[in-house]
């Protein structure tokens, strides 16, 4: 066990630009925290590392920036001795790990944190005494993957807009393709299931035309969406809104478009068929999934015998409708 | 080729002539096995099983059914081929190849046994119906004719009865051993083919279309009666007239009147093999189609797409060999009539008109038909 101990030590002596041993998120909002501190005090001591005459935190970044911001000259810390690197980074991860789960981010960032110090399966090994978790050597690796992407990857993470699962599909592309993916998440917030269909269609639209990702983006709305300049109109869509939501539900749109044009062709004609037949809410025709069946269907809804009657007579008029005819004579 | 680096053999079999001319013709020295054990946990633990297992040769007999019914769907028609399963994988190596991901692993297994064999054929020969049997579903037919007596064994042996024929499906041009053979023409020869550039790009270690098509002409001087089959058809740019100049080139090497038939098929796949093409053949882009899932949950190209390429190349058959049974491997009533025109729709009815045109070409007896 590493002897800590608890020392008033002035604030000004925390180095709190030595993030070395952070897992956290980068904090932008401490003022409750600072107004807590003011009343209260600070609950738990940070935890801090002693080295080269100044101190690094290792456990309380967000505690002591809103300590400094509520101008206290000293805090009361657990201070390390100097030189347990390796036990200051096992207190960083566990600190957080046994208090609550960690994030996708954290967790990445403490991997790396822990492999400067050891392998992968010796943090599989102990994985449950350091995370509060099992963790299995691939995994492990996985997430040391992630963390050597671009620095954005963190950032997206910690904002929600990239999952872990869309993260292990970018590992293995080059490093422009990555960069080029996380540029395209940041300008949209997609479900993690919209992330792997959008990741998949974009590579396979790019492997098809022999285009990168990054022309493919220049040639979807969202190009228009950064640059005000043209880009491609996709049906139905609003290019002045620029919710992220809406906007990657646009991209989603623009991909499957281009990615299965004579399907998203057919369906768009089916739409426009069926809408000129106005059938009313109660009548619902079905064309054959992916067109591949021969079965249509028909669903009616009724109450009484008058809307059965007037609902029977509507469909004896759509079976002489030309665009009924055409739609099932296809 | 079947050059394996690592040869199995099980114990319990008997040095026949058969087994002793095999291992003559591979290099390795057999290495003895209980069972199939050890050669399957040899094959798993590479990096890319599919790959490895096209140099280990395990040489066994079949355990299971040796003739069994082609697995065909309720949906789409089937022409109700039957399988005799007489070994299994192959040591080319094409993209698409459903092998990668239908077996686990995939093990490159030689059925040894002639005893087993006439044993479960010659009730066939006997029987009242005529059979279209093949060697060509789970490997390749002709892999083995460098190595094995297998396939001159089943030539004589279909020779010598006119109820069944035996269709050899093969992307080699390994047929020298067999060309000389009595084969009474109740062997077809046939040939998977592809565009060039389907072949060069997606087919590691076959034949060019070129050399398939000399040996498919080389064939018929000795009398046998071919067949080719073009499936799988991939969908890309100017592809329509490729695979139209693929038709030429077969009609400039044989006459239609030795072509028992020609099946097409487009493109379709087990979701699965997706992500096998993606790992061993990362430049190619033939997983990336205009695929939806068909009723089957396989993946197929879209309907209309499929229309498209079909009539595109009935109306080149039709203008070239209007006489040869040209038939669809999987595809249902709506693309039969908008590219035939008619639909085999009834039970066994595409059977019945692959059989008849056995009976023709190979002199089945029609009594059976």
């Amino acid at each position: 066990m590493t002897a800590i101990t608890l020392t008033d030590i002035p604030v000004s002596e925390i180095d709190l630009a030595d993030t070395g041993f952070r897992i956290t998120s980068p904090c932008h909002d401490i003022e409750h925290l600072s107004a807590s501190i003011c009343r209260y005090g600070i609950m738990v001591a940070p935890l801090v590392l002693y080295g080269q005459n100044k101190y690094i935190v290792v456990s309380g970044f967000r505690r002591i920036e809103a300590a400094r911001h509520a101008r206290l000259s000293r805090v009361t810390c657990r201070v390390m001795p100097a030189g347990d690197t390796l036990g200051a980074a096992m207190a960083a991860v566990t600190e957080n790990a046994f208090s609550r789960e960690l994030t996708s981010a954290e967790l990445i960032r403490a991997i790396a944190l822990l492999l400067r110090f050891m392998d992968a399966e010796s943090i599989a090994k102990n994985a449950t005494s350091i995370f509060n978790r099992p963790l299995n050597t691939g995994y492990i690796n996985t997430l040391a993957h992630i963390h050597a992407m671009p620095d954005s990857v963190l950032d997206l993470l910690d904002k929600g807009k990239i999952s872990i699962k869309a993260c292990k599909n970018l590992v293995f592309m080059d490093a422009e393709t990555q960069t080029e993916f996380l540029h395209l998440f940041s300008l949209i917030k997609v479900s993690s299931g919209l992330q792997m269909e959008i990741i998949t269609w974009a590579k396979e639209i790019c492997a098809l035309e022999k285009i990168s990702l990054s022309r493919l983006i220049q040639e979807s709305l969202l190009a228009t969406n950064e640059s005000d300049g043209p880009g491609l109109e996709v049906e139905g869509s609003d290019l002045g809104h620029r919710d992220m939501g809406a906007l990657g539900k646009q991209f989603k749109a623009f991909l499957v478009q281009r990615r299965f044009p004579a399907l998203t062709a057919a369906k768009n004609q089916v739409r426009k068929q069926i809408k000129a037949l106005e059938l009313d809410s109660r009548l619902q025709l079905a064309v054959p999934e992916n067109f591949e069946g021969l079965v249509y269907t028909m669903q009616m809804e009724f109450k009484t015998m008058d809307e059965f009657k007037t609902r029977l007579n509507r469909l004896a008029e759509i079976a002489d409708n030309l665009n009924f005819k055409s739609l099932v004579d296809r | 080729m079947i050059n394996p680096t690592r040869v199995f053999i099980d114990k319990d079999l008997d040095l026949t002539p058969e087994i002793e001319y095999l291992i003559s013709k591979v290099k390795p020295t057999p290495e003895t096995v209980a069972d199939s054990k050890p050669v399957y946990d040899l094959i798993n633990q590479a990096d890319d099983p599919v790959g490895f297992a096209k140099n280990v040769l395990y040489i066994t007999s079949n355990k299971g059914a040796l003739i069994r019914q082609c697995p065909g769907t309720s949906y789409y028609t089937c022409c109700d081929y039957t399988i005799l399963h007489c070994g299994t994988f192959c040591t080319m190596d094409c993209a698409y190849c459903i092998l990668q991901a239908y077996f686990h692993p995939p093990v490159l297994q030689y059925f040894a046994g002639f005893d087993q064999y006439s044993a479960a054929l010659d009730p066939i020969f006997q029987g009242d119906t005529i059979l279209r049997i093949g060697t060509g579903e789970y490997t390749d037919s002709l892999i083995w004719e460098p190595v094995s007596l297998m396939p001159k064994f089943l030539v004589e042996k279909f020779a010598s009865q006119d109820r069944s024929i035996l269709e050899l499906k093969t992307k080699t041009v390994n047929i020298d051993a067999l060309l000389d053979l009595e084969h009474n023409r109740k062997t077809i020869l046939s040939w998977s083919v592809n565009t060039p550039e389907v072949i060069s790009s997606q087919e590691r270690g076959t034949a060019s279309l070129a050399a398939r098509l000399k040996a498919a002409s080389k064939a018929v001087s000795k009398g046998f009666r071919v067949a080719f089959h073009f499936d799988p058809i991939f969908l890309y740019p100017e592809c329509e007239s490729a695979y139209e100049r693929v038709v030429e080139a077969i009609f400039n090497h044989v006459s239609p009147k030795d072509v028992v038939w020609i099946s097409i098929g487009t493109f379709r796949f087990m979701p699965h093999l997706k992500s096998i093409i993606e790992a061993r053949f990362p430049d190619s882009t033939i997983p990336y189609g205009e695929f939806i899932t068909g009723l089957d949950n396989k993946m197929r190209y879209f309907k209309p797409l499929r229309i498209a390429i079909y009539q595109r190349l009935a109306a080149v058959f039709r203008q070239l060999a209007p006489e040869v049974a040209v038939y669809f491997c999987m595809e249902d009533e709506e693309v039969w009539m908008k590219t035939f025109g008619f639909f085999p729709g009834k039970p066994k009815a595409l059977a019945h008109m692959l059989d008849r045109a056995a009976a023709d070409r190979c002199g089945l007896d029609t009594r059976l038909l």
